[in-house]
């Protein structure tokens, strides 16, 4: 499969930085909204992403490059195992990043409807809390200080699912 | 005459792999760059706070509560519902803590998927209580697995759901730990896994077959599954594109297998017992591979002609490969390594996730605990990526380069992970000996 011809149809996408990015068309077709953009034939040359900072639509761009470049498992029964494995590793490295960014790439996932990427990020932040205390979440979230509920609401909270606090 | 050959034909696709989660979550100390930002999960619609909740226990979800305003009552709403035994020292706190989340959560909102992980003696109503809230809700996905121990009739008489799709019923290695009494109503049932299950003869007598009300049933799994004193096993759906028959007293007895539609069929087992169900009910299969059982031994058996003629008389087109001896052993080492090393990763995981709880620690006796604990676990460590090393030196090269890279990186990973240890745990000792030397420094007499 080749994705990288210098003939494939290119797409820019600009961030809310206005830093713009050329990728091909098959990269960015990993983003159903901007699959859907294109379909409707309502993308311009450049599509605009308001929301989205240069620093985290270059990570979107980074897994969707490597996942429009790995064989589709529909597409092709025989998939080795090697470009599975690979796929795994390239995920698990991919989501070695920051929890603040990683919130930005899932809200930005979630913006451009890339599903796998959506999972990806979700699965990453339920590991990270996994067997954490209320307080350690917190700080691992970074929930903010002026959103905590006060100490007498927490006990209220605490009191009435008691029966989930050991 | 008893044939040691096992048979599996493989056709397009490849099983799906879980794909391992890995968490990076470097202690904080080491984290260099860590940019002041607020907290952007909770301006997140509820269904992906949901989705992130999908992946841990319903009992951490209900802990959520306690983080702030914005997640006092999401858990009430969650479609995806986790109920794991382990969380819980006992099986009446366990029974005790689902009666809470069923009364506390939002009915209104369908349950998507459900799973329950069982371990101990539960009673059939406990488990007929969650499996009934779940089908009421019109659950789509439902797995229930059992852990060591666990020895229980399951209450499926009166199973029958419209909405179900993929059920996956796993007892543990010992057959005869979960037991099935009968015949199910799933009409949208498609993907069924029953693994180390003891069926009752009251499902399998009947001449229609087992899950014959299962009409929409496309891939079936057994394995490990045995039948008391039944004669024969009849697996009849018109729709069933995958098929897995695998290891297990299951084969002592007859299978009919009536599947127009089969694609992709997998035997693992011993196939005199099969082929006494003339002609063979497999056609136009694609291609056909046959794996040796005894693939530890140096004499390699043949497949018997009579059976390689069963298997392919109606698939003149099918390609026909033999797996060898190394080819096999090369396959069940690549499986361990790759096993090990994703032990291994969670271990290392887990070690980050202790370093950074420890800093806390200053009493003595913690301390020395600690220290002892570093050691411990980095001779783990290194016992593992040995025995790993050891497995991969045994595979050919092809099938060594492909799990290389991942090695590698997972040996840098546990250097950091040792390295750190090994700081920390320096530090911690000459704490320790500072400590004691002002110790004996205060006990001097002074002149």
């Amino acid at each position: 499969m080749s994705t990288s011809s210098s003939s494939s149809k290119k797409i820019v996408l600009k961030s809310a930085d206005n830093e713009t990015f050329e990728i091909d068309e098959i990269v960015a077709l990993e983003s159903q909204a901007i699959k859907n953009m294109i379909e409707d034939e309502c993308a311009d040359n450049v599509i605009p992403l308001g929301n989205i900072d240069s620093k985290t639509l270059s990570k979107i761009i980074e897994y969707c490059k490597k996942h429009a470049e790995s064989p589709k498992k529909d597409d092709n029964a025989d998939i080795d195992e090697k470009a599975v494995e690979d796929l795994k590793s390239f995920d698990a490295e991919f989501a070695k990043v920051d929890m603040p960014l990683i919130q930005d790439i899932l809200m930005a996932a979630n913006f451009l409807n890339i599903d796998n990427l959506i999972g990806l990020m979700c699965r990453t932040i339920a590991d990270r809390i996994k067997g954490k205390t209320p307080e350690e979440i917190r700080k691992i979230l970074n929930i903010n200080k002026n959103d905590l509920l006060s100490p007498e609401q927490e006990a209220k909270a605490r009191e009435e699912n008691s029966w989930a606090f050991d | 005459m008893a044939v040691s050959v096992m048979v599996v034909v493989v056709m397009e696709e490849k099983e799906d792999k879980v794909v391992m989660a890995l968490s990076g979550g470097w202690p904080k100390m080491m984290v260099v760059v860590c940019r002041q930002c607020g907290d952007r999960l909770s301006n997140l619609p509820d269904d992906l706070i949901h989705k992130v909740l999908s992946f841990v226990s319903i009992k951490l979800a209900v802990q959520t509560s306690a983080l702030s305003p914005r997640w006092r009552y999401l858990w009430t709403s969650l479609p995806c519902l986790n109920f794991l035994s382990e969380d819980f020292k006992t099986l009446p706190n366990f029974s005790e803590f689902v009666t809470h989340v069923l009364s506390f959560r939002n009915h209104q909102i369908e349950v998507s998927s459900a799973k329950l992980s069982l371990r101990g003696i539960p009673s059939q109503a406990f488990v007929k209580r969650i499996l009934d809230y779940v089908i009421s809700h019109n659950v789509k996905q439902l797995t229930v697995s059992c852990l060591p121990e666990s020895e229980f009739e399951f209450p499926l008489s009166l199973f029958s759901s419209q909405s179900l799709e993929h059920l996956t019923i796993a007892g543990h290695s010992c057959v005869s730990s979960v037991r099935l009494t009968s015949t199910w109503e799933l009409t949208s049932l498609t993907t069924l896994h029953i693994e180390y299950i003891k069926f009752n003869d009251e499902v399998t007598a009947k001449d229609t077959g087992i899950f014959s009300k299962c009409a929409n049933l496309k891939k079936l799994v057994l394995k490990g599954c045995s039948m008391t004193k039944s004669n024969g096993v009849v697996i009849c759906h018109p729709g069933l594109s995958d098929l897995t028959l695998e290891h297990g007293v299951f084969f002592y007895n007859v299978i009919h297998v009536v599947a127009p539609q089969l694609k992709n069929l997998t035997l693992l087992s011993p196939l005199m017992e099969l082929i006494s169900s003339q002609p063979s009910p497999f056609v136009n299969l694609k291609s056909l591979k046959v794996y040796p059982v005894n693939f530890r031994a140096k004499v390699l058996e043949t497949i018997p002609a009579e059976i390689k003629k069963y298997l392919l008389d109606g698939s003149p087109s099918a390609t026909f490969t033999e797996v060898s001896c190394e080819e096999m052993r090369a396959l069940t080492n690549a499986e361990s390594a790759l096993k090990c090393m994703a032990e291994l990763r969670e271990t290392l995981e887990h070690e980050k996730a202790n370093i950074e709880k420890w800093e806390m620690t200053n009493a003595e006796s913690a301390l020395s605990a600690q220290i002892k604990h570093g050691e411990a676990k980095t001779s783990d460590i290194i016992s593992k990526l040995c025995h790993i090393e050891e497995l991969l030196t045994e595979l050919p090269a092809s099938k060594r380069a492909q799990i290389e890279t991942s090695f590698s990186r997972l040996c840098t990973e546990a250097d950091i992970v040792m390295n750190f240890m090994k700081i920390q745990s320096e530090e911690k000792q000459s704490r320790l000996s500072i400590k004691f030397h002002e110790l004996a420094m205060a006990a001097k007499p002074s002149f």
